[in-house]
């Protein structure tokens, strides 16, 4: 007695189905990894997307509540499992794993509680998924993307860290309300640390083509009598203001990992600034990570922009360097 | 000595440009209420999104998180505040606000909570949106649209309630995994109430207008030896379960608000599974005979058949005097009608569901 299936449908292609050529994988399933889930399913980037995480029962709940929306999607395979089998064969690999920042709490604290959680993550991925481009979240991020790094063994252009892509979408908004127009209209670039000692590049901001520091020499500085460096400081406060409002971000972080993985997914070869392995530029001579204008393409950082940076701001980053790999050092148990 | 954006920027127009053409107002900025904002934002809907709450940090700090997003938007103004006045102007005004569904909690049980609170929300919304679209999502959402409708004053086309658009989309995932089809080429009705009750019309289910009760008439009933019909109760099932496991449900709802949004906004002419006013519905039983202890709960009526379809009930009591007998020739039998919700008769009496619109004289 034939089911409705054999009835309704005649197979013409009866071989084993291909694997995913779009597949993105989100470790985590706390408030960032669903916003990074969420957008790039509503972006339409991925044809599965697999979700890992240790709490099995949220983990599952999550899976259900994004497969009951498949109707809207155009993203026809969404699976979870503890086990990293499910992520096998993924383009792109976000990793939001990692316990959260307290209020007050700077991200360095975090460190040793995330790298590891990471000796666990890192090496099974890979295993699963050899050729994917690794994009950590995780905060300390530039730490945990040298970590990473360390535990993927995979070369360093496919280990990118979302590093100060926010923070330069945080600026470039803030920049563009006081200006009165959209954000993508405004170009400004923050480099560096994530966070606190976040770089912004004054000589770089411009719009359509215009520099503003020429049309105000005094830009980012503590003479400034527009104080535009308040914009940056606010920037580098925002995460902290909104944990204090809401408890923790999401959104922002979603939708930034989003833009990155379309520029992957897509081969796009567009400029984003994140993080990246940085020793031997601007006389950094330690193994760290930090954002820099990065060409993002299918092999993941296909190339780096020489920003042409102040004195002052080249020594900002060596500075973070040093911090960074102060931290770093003592790490233990990296080697894969 | 002019400032730097004087310097940049010249203005070409001296008026400030026209008000929003698009708004959404998302009332309620818990977990439901912000995958439906994340959702139409993702969707490029509207050009004006405002956000409201009695949580004031909350709020802003939401309002933040998606404005820091901005870069990646298209929508470029984003407000929020426990002032009803930054919803002025609203197309569409989707009402998440209310008490949360508990484990185990039925649908039902949320009611008076969010009456209370929708008191105080609608009449808001009302005042500086009075041309608005209401799209009510907080559970019991069939009821409290009904609340809703007569809060607002607004006429009966512009109060709609996510209803059971959310349970049909869940339907068609699960039936286009049992087919190994998309969704949205899995086409599959379930109607009525949001939830428990929620009715699954299985002679519309088809693929390509292929009916699949064609392919199989057991198809929804008990003897259907490939179980369609728990189908239908892992769609009801569905809610408790995602609550269950991560606390609550948020995403599918949130895509299904946007969805509908996206229809309203875009003038599309869609047709959704959305809770709307039908006028009274009536469930009937019929008597064997005039079982009058039933009477305290139901108004007895006499059925009569006026033609081929149409079935017309009259009053037993009518202006207050009893019709000892049934008017007229064509009289079927009597029956007790009660509304929906209510207390209904004993069980082992035959049920009957009639349409309202044969509905002929009420008291």
């Amino acid at each position: 007695m034939a089911s409705v299936l054999q009835k309704l449908i005649t197979p013409l292609f009866s071989g084993t189905l291909e694997p995913p050529r779009n597949k993105v994988t989100v470790v985590g399933v706390g408030q960032v990894g669903m916003a990074c889930a969420v957008s790039i399913l509503l972006r339409e980037l991925a044809d599965e997307l697999a979700l890992v995480d240790v709490v099995e029962d949220k983990l599952k709940g999550e899976m259900m509540d994004l497969q009951h929306g498949s109707l809207f999607l155009k993203t026809p395979k969404i699976v979870s499992g503890k086990d990293y089998s499910v992520t096998a064969n993924s383009r792109v690999v976000v990793v939001t794993a990692g316990v959260r920042q307290q209020e007050g709490e700077s991200r360095l604290n975090l460190v040793q509680r995330n790298a590891n959680i990471f000796k666990h993550i890192i090496p099974q991925i890979v295993r699963y998924s050899p050729n994917c481009i690794l994009i950590v979240v995780s905060n300390p991020v530039d730490i945990l993307t040298y970590v990473t790094w360390k535990l993927s063994g995979l070369p360093k252009h496919r280990v990118i860290g979302s590093g100060t892509n926010l923070d330069s979408a945080r600026f470039r908004y803030l920049m563009a309300e006081r200006v009165g127009i959209h954000p993508s209209s405004f170009n400004g670039w923050i480099l560096g640390e994530h966070g606190d000692s976040s770089v912004p590049v004054w000589s770089g901001a411009n719009v359509a083509g215009v520099n503003l520091q020429k049309l105000n020499p005094d830009i980012g500085t503590d003479t400034d009598k527009e104080n535009w460096k308040e914009t940056h400081k606010k920037v580098v406060d925002s995460a902290y203001e909104v944990i204090r409002l809401k408890g923790y971000t999401n959104w922002a972080i979603g939708l930034s990992v989003a833009d990155l993985t379309e520029s992957l997914m897509k081969n796009l070869s567009r400029v984003h600034p994140v993080s990246t392995m940085v020793k031997g530029m601007y006389g950094i001579g330690d193994e760290v990570y930090l954002s820099l204008p990065c060409v993002l393409n299918s092999a993941g950082v296909g190339s780096v922009v020489n920003m042409t940076l102040t004195a002052d701001e080249i020594s900002q980053l060596k500075k973070s360097a040093d911090m960074l790999w102060h931290i770093q050092k003592d790490l233990k148990d990296l080697e894969r | 000595m002019a400032s730097t954006k004087e310097k940049l920027i010249a203005h070409v127009s001296k008026e400030e440009p026209a008000g929003p053409t698009n708004k959404v107002t998302v009332v309620g900025v818990g977990m439901v209420g912000m995958a439906a904002a994340i959702s139409v934002l993702l969707k490029d809907l509207t050009d004006e999104l405002a956000l409201v709450d009695v949580m004031e940090d909350k709020l802003k700090g939401e309002a933040m998180d998606l404005q820091h997003g901005s870069l990646f938007l298209k929508t470029h103004k984003i407000v929020a505040d426990k002032d009803y006045s930054v919803t002025a102007n609203s197309k569409v005004v989707v009402v998440t606000a209310g008490a949360r569904q508990q484990e185990g909690e039925s649908r039902l049980n949320l009611v008076q909570r969010n009456v209370n609170i929708f008191k105080f929300i609608i009449p808001n919304i009302i005042k500086y949106s009075p041309n608005c679209i209401l799209l009510v999502v907080s559970n019991p959402v069939d009821i409290l649209t009904y609340v809703a409708w007569k809060l607002s004053g607004l006429p009966r086309n512009r109060v709609i309630g996510s209803g059971t658009n959310l349970d049909s989309a869940r339907f068609r995932h699960l039936m286009g995994e049992k087919l190994g089809i998309h969704p949205s080429s899995c086409h599959g009705w379930v109607i009525g109430e949001h939830g428990d009750s929620s009715v699954p019309v299985w002679s519309g289910v088809n693929v390509a207008g292929v009916s699949l009760q064609g392919l199989n008439p057991d198809m929804g009933t008990d003897k259907d030896k490939e179980d369609w019909k728990s189908v239908h109760k892992m769609v009801v099932d569905s809610a408790y379960e995602v609550i269950k496991l991560k606390g609550y449900t948020s995403w599918a709802i949130g895509m299904s608000v946007a969805d509908l949004c996206e229809s309203i906004l875009k003038n599309l002419h869609k047709c959704h599974p959305v809770s709307t006013l039908v006028k009274v519905r009536f469930s009937c039983l019929l008597l064997r005979d005039h079982q009058s202890s039933l009477t305290k709960y139901c108004q007895p009526f006499f059925l009569y058949r006026e033609s081929e379809h149409k079935y017309v009930y009259v009053c037993v009591y009518y202006n207050n005097k009893l019709h000892s007998k049934p008017p007229s020739n064509d009289y079927i039998g009597s029956y007790l009608l009660w509304q929906h919700p209510g207390p209904s008769p004993s069980e082992g009496v035959e049920k009957l569901f009639m349409d309202s619109n044969s509905y002929a004289t009420q008291t």
